[in-house]
């Protein structure tokens, strides 16, 4: 620092600091105020849901008598629901990523015929809303008699370009053309080649992909809402919604809220988990990767 | 809406990059010819499977009528003026234009203030920050929804609860002159943080001994932040206008749920999404919600392509 | 015996025994009637052989929507379904339905009341649905809420009853006499029902009469329009937690409901339970009384169920079983269609506390009796009603005149009925 940057660098700063801790912290209110409120009211019964002050608990602690009533309901379709959420998610996810390193791989370190066509409609596809493709994918799997399976929201969803994409660059920045090629002096064959060096040496770029597709798949919801409709087959946002619907209407008896509620914190636990256990995935790597 | 790590913030979206990579070329054994496109298989498989496919039904499908009465005829381009000529499609566009116009600007403009922030020496333990801020793009947005749908209660929410211990009246949220802020504030919450951590991945690139150079120069924190770092970080900003743009035009969820709370506001054509699903499954319009389809994700196009151009020549004349 | 002989008698008993022991049935009901187990356990107790899994899939409209999904991909849908009255012509019409009449309905035609046989009964004779309960138009309001604001006699016209909202108001200024949901179709048409509008009217298969602004509509319209702007009604809407709470809690004094209305009430209003009455809705011309049907619902078979003679067992115990319906009037207050239950004394003075002992279902009843059943539906209905909640509700929402939007209605839902098909005469 300067002299001159100096001079006023002590009360200015400590004001600009003030000023900007100030701003930040009162965001971080902003942010963590509805989640604060969830974990609140799934500490309560449907009467204080309704008779004490939103933001702080009300009397005696309710949780586990919430959680056990979730569990209950309906012959514990929660729980079902639940399961359907992760194996959609763990499916998509694994499936997603797997199509994408291959091509990706393919995009990254080969050239051939139809290299720059294949990249441009995969640019121009990330620009297509998943929602515009929902209404036609229920018509052509109800055409073909395969909606209300695990398929129709699975394999919809593995399709990724922006995957693609992300893995494309990932590996020209972290596979060396040199590896590659002394590998296939060495007489590996392609499928070898990629399944020792580009799996191991991308890795970090694959786990990116799964989590998107897997985290963007448990979140979705037009799509499970389109495709199914037996009960045991959603996943745990359509089901929610249809008890948030319920309540509000009434159908679904008095004490579907503090339910409805409970459910909203265990359906978003799974994913908060697992973005906090793997956060180096989303912020970090990626980015130093395409830097080159 | 799928997810956009940092990376692409700095890897321009146009264009591939092949110059940048392995000067001299391959050598040794080339790799067979057919190897790329076995690898490219699984992904055009499903890509022609579950997104071309789709499209070319919905097209095929939108050019005829299934009739209650005189069965399935062929229609050819009727539906489409159909749709294009129905008040309820635009009702669910100027919704949507109003709510982004909205939405937008302001969403970006606390993410780019948080990013600058945080990227400035200002604020302490930002990994913290970045993470606690990162955080409401985890949660599904039908929670999301639902829980800000518990917090706009006029009787049960604790605003209202709190504005009324207060003496103060507090406002519908769930009314119809409030419904699109109040959703607005729903998406807001949810992906100002993801917004803020592309912008500041993208602000790591900004070189810091420009930052010295200003100072020496007498340039303010401020001032250089917004006429060096943000012009310097352009592509990263325009990037999350187009993927908002995409996503304030697929609004679905956060209104159905709130539909839930507030039917007397969420008409079924609230949002050009929310319409075509009610003509698929109330109206049993099949054919129109395929045609509505198309129609909707070429406005989307037509209004991404437009703002990229616009930025692009902005760019240009500088 | 032969050895032979042994084996043959074996093998005999072993056919006999795996043909008896058959695999339990299990069926899929869709249904949002709360506390609808009670006389599913009944159902299954007297049939062993039949499991039912009963599913809440949403309340009316989502109900509808997720109907069609699964019968437009085939599959994904339950075995036996709640359909409201009005939606039996557009389901019948795409087929969606199984004929009951063979499967035991024909047998027990003559049980119900006729219109409500009426309306089950498809254009080929078939019995498309087993009519459950109906929906007469009566008021339940707060007794001493009324009573304190001076309003000591039951209106007996809507004149009476818009000046009762202005008493109402002015001795309550923080809540209001009713309010008027107009994005709720099923109120809002059987308002102008009552009033004498005849919106539909198939003048034979392919062509429909359509006069939804007709004068008694329009005549409906301003008069709420007026209470409207005057700010004595609310127009929030109903089925929302906010409203449930109103009434319970007195911000809203009254509901202008149906026969089924009150069993979701006593789920919520825990704390006015008891100082709720009934009294019968109020009239335009007292000289000629005339009620409404508001929903009211039957039991239908889908097609395309794997199990019909099981699916038709469970929809005619349903409604058709003395012990069920019984149950039913009693613990739901579903009002009955079976002549043998409304005619019953038993049912007409069967009193509830939530109504402070007095006995209501004798005010439905004479409803009942004052209901033109000659009204029709159209085969689009849900279509209708949704046009009508988008267009109505905004329209009161913003205190807009009611009259402008229902011409609205009227011109989008001609438009519809012609891009369907239908010759439409006006």
């Amino acid at each position: 620092m300067t002299a001159g940057a100096r001079r006023g660098a002590g009360a200015s700063f400590r004001r600009s600091r003030t000023l900007a801790m100030a701003a930040v912290l009162l965001f971080l209110l902003y942010t963590l105020l509805p989640l604060w409120y969830l974990l609140v009211s799934a500490t309560k019964t449907n009467q204080q849901l309704f008779s004490s002050f939103g933001l702080w608990f009300g009397g005696d602690l309710n949780l586990w008598e919430n959680l056990a009533a979730l569990f209950a309901r309906d012959d514990g379709i929660f729980l079902r629901w639940m399961l359907n959420s992760a194996l959609y998610s763990v499916l998509a996810g694994v499936g997603a990523a797997a199509v994408a390193t291959m091509a990706g791989y393919a995009l990254s370190k080969f050239r051939f015929r139809g290299r720059d066509a294949t990249f441009a409609v995969i640019i121009g596809s990330v620009m297509v809303p998943n929602t515009v493709l929902v209404i036609p994918l229920f018509l052509l799997f109800a055409g073909v008699g395969l909606t209300d399976t695990w398929a129709a929201v699975v394999l919809p969803s593995t399709v990724f370009p922006l995957g693609v994409y992300l893995m494309k660059v990932y590996i020209d920045g972290a596979v060396p053309d040199e590896l590659l090629d002394a590998a296939r002096m060495d007489g590996a064959s392609e499928a070898s080649i990629f399944l020792t060096v580009v799996l191991r040496l991308a890795s970090p770029g694959i786990v990116t992909v799964l989590l998107l597709g897997a985290t963007s798949t448990w979140n979705n919801y037009f799509l499970p809402l389109v495709m199914l409709t037996r009960g045991e087959a959603l996943p745990v946002t359509v089901g929610l919604a249809q008890w948030f619907d319920l309540a509000s209407a009434g159908s679904g008896g008095q004490a579907l809220f503090s339910i409805v509620i409970t459910g909203a914190l265990v359906g978003v636990l799974p994913v908060v988990a697992l973005f906090l256990a793997l956060q180096r995935f989303w912020q970090g790597g990626l980015a130093s990767g395409a830097v080159k | 809406m799928t997810a956009l790590p940092p990376a692409v913030a700095r890897a321009p979206l146009a264009g591939a990059a092949p110059s940048r990579r392995g000067r001299g070329g391959l050598r040794g054994r080339a790799p067979g010819a057919v190897a790329p496109y076995l690898f490219l298989a699984p992904f055009l498989l499903l890509f022609l499977a579950f997104q071309v496919a789709p499209m070319i039904y919905a097209l095929w499908l939108s050019l005829f009528r299934e009739r209650l009465v005189g069965g399935t005829v062929f229609v050819g381009l009727d539906n489409y003026a159909d749709v294009l000529t129905d008040p309820s499609l635009w009702r669910g566009v100027g919704n949507m234009a109003l709510f982004g116009l909205i939405q937008v600007p302001v969403m970006l403009g606390i993410a780019l203030v948080l990013a600058l922030l945080l990227d400035s020496a200002l604020v302490r333990g930002r990994a913290f920050f970045r993470t606690a801020f990162y955080l409401p793009y985890a949660v599904p947005s039908v929670v999301a929804a639902l829980v800000w749908g518990y917090l706009y209660g006029p009787v049960f929410g604790p605003f209202a609860q709190g504005a009324e211990a207060l003496g103060l009246g507090a406002p519908n949220f769930l009314s119809a002159q409030w419904m699109i802020p109040s959703l607005a504030n729903i998406v807001t919450w949810q992906f100002t943080g993801y917004n803020m951590v592309i912008l500041f991945a993208a602000l790591q690139a900004v070189p810091r001994d420009l930052e010295e150079a200003a100072s020496l120069d007498g340039a303010g924190p401020a001032a250089f932040a917004w006429h060096v770092k943000v012009p310097l970080i352009r592509p990263a900003i325009i990037l999350c206008v187009i993927f908002s743009i995409i996503g304030t035009f697929q609004l679905f969820n956060e209104p159905r749920i709130m539909a839930s709370i507030a039917p007397n506001v969420i008409g079924d054509d609230y949002t050009p999404t929310l319409y075509a699903f009610s003509l698929a499954f109330t109206s049993l319009r099949f054919d129109l919600a395929a045609a509505l389809s198309f129609v909707i994700g070429l406005i989307v196009a037509v209004v991404s392509y437009a703002f990229l151009a616009l930025a692009a020549r902005a760019e240009a004349r500088r | 015996m032969t050895r032979a002989q042994l084996r043959l008698g074996a093998a005999l008993a072993v056919l006999a025994t795996g043909a008896a022991a058959q695999d339990p049935v299990e069926l899929t009901m869709w249904s949002w009637l709360p506390d609808l187990q009670t006389q599913i356990d009944m159902f299954e107790a007297q049939n062993p052989g039949i499991t039912v899994n009963l599913e809440n899939v949403g309340q009316g409209e989502p109900h509808y929507v997720a109907m069609r999904n699964a019968i437009r991909a085939g599959t994904g849908g339950p075995d036996v379904v709640h359909v409201e009255f009005q939606l039996q012509p557009s389901f019948q019409l795409t087929g969606a339905l199984l004929d009951l009449g063979p499967l035991g309905a024909e047998a027990v035609r003559g049980d119900y009341v006729d219109w409500s046989m009426a309306q089950v009964t498809g254009a080929d004779g078939g019995i498309y649905g087993m009519p459950w309960d109906s929906g007469p138009l009566g008021i339940v309001y707060r007794g001493d809420l009324f009573e304190a604001a001076g309003i000591t006699e039951p209106p007996a016209t809507w004149d009476a009853f818009a000046e009762a909202a202005r008493a109402y108001r002015a001795a309550n200024p923080d809540s209001y006499i009713t309010t008027a949901p107009f994005n709720q179709g099923g109120w809002v048409n059987a308002l102008f029902w009552q009033a004498g509008s005849r919106p539909f009217e198939m003048v034979d298969a392919d062509t429909i009469r359509i006069r939804i602004n007709d004068e008694a509509a329009k005549k409906v319209a301003d008069y709420w329009s007026g209470l409207i702007a005057d700010d004595l009604v609310d127009t929030q809407a109903d089925f929302t937690t906010e409203w449930y709470s109103a009434l319970d809690q007195g911000r809203i004094a009254s509901w202008i409901t149906a026969g089924w209305g009150p069993v979701f009430l006593s789920g919520f209003a825990s704390e006015s339970a008891g100082a709720w009455r009934a009294m019968p809705v109020p009239q335009w011309d007292p000289a000629n009384p005339a009620s409404a049907n508001w929903g009211g619902s039957t039991i239908a078979v889908m097609a395309g169920t794997e199990y019909p003679e099981e699916a038709a067992k469970l929809a005619l115990f349903l409604s058709n079983n003395a012990e069920a319906a019984n149950s039913f009037a009693t613990k739901q207050f579903l009002f009955p269609v079976l002549d043998s239950v409304l005619g019953s004394e038993a049912f007409l003075n069967a009193t509830s506390d939530f109504y402070g002992g007095t006995a209501v279902n004798g005010v439905f009843a004479d409803s009942s009796a004052l209901i033109d059943t000659s009204f029709q539906w159209s085969p689009f209905q849900d279509f209708v009603f949704s046009e009508m909640s988008t267009t109505l509700g905004a329209a009161a929402a913003e205190k807009r005149s009611l009259s402008d939007a229902l011409d609205q209605v009227q011109a989008s839902v001609v438009e519809y009925a012609e891009s369907q098909g239908f010759e439409v005469v006006q």
